[in-house]
């Protein structure tokens, strides 16, 4: 899963999870909230911190067929992943804030009996969210919010890794431009949220070649219901798309992907300040829903420190 | 504008405010934890202020609020009187975009202090920045607030 989706993920659903969260029984105390942007503020949030840990098992993998096939004998693959996250209000603009994700990511791999780890710095991504109208502010309107972000090519490509099986691989290798819009409204205690992005990727050149990335595209709808107390409880699914990758202009067949993901997460707040939130992901083994993508399930946990 | 609460009372302002020495109006909603949590502070600071000129007026912004509903809750939770705003016209006056969001007036209808009740959202402290208590202090002993304006961190007002 790229570094794309996986920001979109931890942002989203932290921001759906979070923005439920401060919802008691019928309404936020926060209303609004959020940003998919690796760290959410909630609507009185002025900043925060952030480390989340993510830990995942590759049990399958979809091919450019869409066929779904698990690992052969001798072959594993496990991925982690830690992001350091920040996120801060704008002093002036306060509907606008601005949100960075510094991950590391390491891959433990093993190929016919032999295994390898490797890892370190990954691709850097900032983004920014602007709400025009936060959720709950209108009985029939619901929250809608502008997102952009930037990828920073601040791991290691694919072409650049030394390890033997690539587990020291770690980024794109590519900028990455993406912009979306998120929709969310409180039904009751349960906050649906939508999200919609498209993400552009930058030609590079690798060997004297000309490369770029499909463009890819993310849908999730998240759905949250609030306990007492500041707890909640979410759902989501997801759906990312990507286009044919292009050498030197030139299509390159087969190189398209699909990931779906679904996934349980909650929110437990020891305090106003802090919080964590959690849950399990996975990408379900249904063949032809899948492209080019290996199947995994993951657990992610991350603690939260805002300030408001 | 006159506001009728749950009491069967109304409120008319800015007329009324020449009635007390200070007007607190404290913006409510039914089902915010943030103003739930906070219902014992305003009860204890109308009980401390009354005796000082002070009144404390709850309304109910709300597009959603009712005569009925808000009389129920104001009963079972031993609430002043809601006086529900129609079409939200006093929260736009006073800018009131959340819960808890407070403004005190002089009997001259100037705003001495807006913002929030204290420095707790859903969890009450005993080290909080008590605000609106900081104010009434003040402006009851004739000085100016020290803090005229403290963050408001309650649920958004669902006005439309």
């Amino acid at each position: 899963m790229s570094r794309f989706v996986l920001a979109l993920f931890a942002s989203a659903l932290a921001a759906t999870i979070v923005a439920t969260a401060t919802r008691a029984s019928a309404q936020a105390c926060c209303a609004g909230s959020g940003a998919v942007t690796p760290g959410r503020l909630a609507v009185h949030e002025d900043a925060l911190v952030g480390l989340s840990m993510r830990a995942a098992h590759a049990f399958g993998s979809f091919d450019s067929g869409g066929h779904y096939s698990t690992p052969p004998p001798g072959s594993s693959e496990q991925d982690f992943e830690q992001d350091a996250i920040g996120a801060l209000r704008m002093p002036v603009v306060d509907r606008a804030q601005l949100a960075v994700l510094v991950p590391l990511v390491e891959t433990r791999r093993t190929a016919r009996g032999n295994g390898e780890f490797g890892g370190g710095l990954g691709d850097v991504n900032v983004s920014a969210r602007y709400d025009f109208l936060y959720a709950g502010q209108h009985r029939y309107v619901p929250g809608i919010a502008a997102l952009v972000g930037l990828t920073l090519p601040t791991g290691t490509p694919p072409e650049s890794a030394t390890n033997a099986l690539a587990t020291d691989a770690t980024g794109i290798g590519a900028f990455q431009g993406n912009a979306g819009i998120a929709v969310e409204q409180l039904f009751g205690s349960w906050l649906v949220t939508a999200y919609g992005i498209v993400a552009k990727r930058a030609s590079r050149t690798v060997q004297g070649i000309s490369t770029t990335l499909g463009t890819q595209w993310t849908a999730l709808l998240a759905v949250a219901y609030s306990l007492p107390d500041d707890y909640a409880i979410a759902a989501f699914a997801s759906y990312t798309g990507e286009g044919t990758a292009e050498v030197d202009g030139t299509d390159l067949a087969g190189t398209s992907r699909r990931v779906p993901l679904v996934g349980v997460t909650g929110v437990v707040p020891l305090s106003d300040h802090f919080r964590f939130q959690g849950g399990f992901s996975g990408n379900p083994p249904i063949p032809n829903l899948g492209k080019n993508q290996p199947a995994t399930i993951g657990l992610t946990l991350t603690a939260v420190y805002a300030w408001y | 504008m006159t506001l009728v609460d749950t009491k069967g009372g109304a409120a008319t302002l800015p007329d009324d405010l020449a009635r007390a020495k200070l007007t607190v109006v404290v913006f409510y909603s039914e089902h915010c934890p943030c103003f739930r949590v906070h219902e014992a502070r305003l009860l204890e600071l109308e009980r401390a202020y009354a005796a000082h000129g002070v009144r404390m007026l709850l309304v109910d912004s709300e597009v959603s609020a009712t005569t009925e509903r808000d009389a129920r809750a104001a009963a079972e939770r031993g609430l002043p009187a809601i006086a529900i705003d129609p079409g939200a016209k006093l929260a736009d006056a006073l800018a009131a975009d959340y819960a808890t969001y407070t403004v005190v007036l002089d009997a001259r209808g100037r705003v001495r202090y807006r913002g929030g009740i204290d420095s707790d959202k859903d969890r009450l402290r005993d080290d909080t920045k008590t605000y609106l208590r900081d104010a009434l202090d003040d402006l009851v002993a004739g000085r100016e607030p020290r803090i005229a304006e403290g963050k408001a961190l309650g649920c958004a007002l669902q006005k439309r």
